[in-house]
């Protein structure tokens, strides 16, 4: 442990450094880094939006009839409440990895 | 300055290049956050590190305090807690607020000097210490900080980032975790 004289020069110490960080700005590798995975992020989620809206062509029609969808969705939601299920499974995983976004971004201070 | 000055006064003499306030500040302070972010941490030297690195952002940011009592204590804890919480999500450590490891080092309470090494020697503290490590680590925590820093309510709902009425909640369940926890090592006199 360290003497009271001694932390009290280890925080001023640190000080010196912060700022320094912080004149020299962010660090050109973090921001490359920052950029591709928040591009990587944005790729993905438009991949998967894609993915559904073209899996799923009449995912906007009336419920229940399901005789007018396409191929892939009819095979999952020829059997009625199978598609619900389907549906209310992949609301559930969006709302959850979106809230684990928000409170990761919140722990971070973003928001 | 007079080490008698208000915590609020000290740290904006700190702020402004008294160095004299800023020991009064970490004589007060020092042992007493190490010991809140050891119990976080589970290795005293870390926690050491990790306090002088709380005190530095905290003086780095420099903070427009509200000027009441208690402010800067609240902020000094909240910052202690995000750097732990940050140095842990780093590393991938576990983040339970536990005090067992600390007062399980004879080394590290050896070292405290104040009125943390008391509560790690003693008897019966030590025994009280044991079973908060048995309740829930929100509890716990709710609970270091109200009866080990006589914090507010306030307070410990800026520290923990949480409102008051969610601290009471965890104060209350907290006592009551506890008080079975002393009971089934004999503590039946327990005040709260």
């Amino acid at each position: 442990m360290r003497s009271t004289e001694e932390r009290v020069d280890a925080v001023m110490s640190r000080v010196r450094e912060l700022k320094m960080e912080e004149a020299a700005g962010p660090k050109k590798v973090d921001l490359w880094r920052n950029r591709l995975l928040v591009g990587g992020a944005f790729a993905a989620c438009l991949a998967i939006l894609i993915g559904i809206a073209s899996y799923f062509p009449n995912l906007a029609g009336v419920a229940g009839q399901t005789q007018d969808m396409g191929e892939g969705s009819a095979s999952i939601l020829a059997e009625g409440p199978g598609g619900y299920i389907v549906i209310g499974v992949l609301a559930f995983i969006c709302g959850a990895a979106l809230t684990l976004l928000c409170v990761r971004l919140r722990d971070r201070g973003r928001i | 300055m007079e080490s008698n000055h208000s915590d609020e006064k000290l740290f904006k003499a700190s702020l402004e290049g008294d160095e004299g306030a800023f020991k009064v500040l970490m004589d007060r302070y020092g042992d007493r956050v190490t010991v809140y972010i050891a119990a976080r941490v589970a290795d005293v030297q870390e926690a050491e590190d990790l306090m002088i690195e709380a005190f530095a952002r905290m003086i780095h940011a420099a903070p427009a305090l509200s000027g009441g009592e208690g402010s800067f204590r609240g902020y000094l804890f909240r910052t202690a807690r995000t750097t732990v919480l940050k140095f842990n999500r780093q590393y991938r450590l576990k983040s339970a607020f536990s005090l067992e490891d600390v007062y399980e080092d004879p080394a590290a309470a050896e070292e405290f000097s104040d009125a943390a090494s008391e509560i790690l020697k003693n008897e019966r503290s030590r025994i009280l210490l044991g079973c908060m490590d048995r309740i829930k680590p929100e509890y716990r925590e709710a609970l270091y900080l109200m009866y080990f820093e006589n914090m507010k309510i306030r307070e410990i709902a800026g520290v923990m980032k949480k409102s008051g009425m969610a601290v009471n909640q965890l104060l209350r369940r907290g006592r009551e975790a506890l008080r079975k926890e002393l009971e089934k090592e004999g503590i039946t006199d327990a005040q709260y």
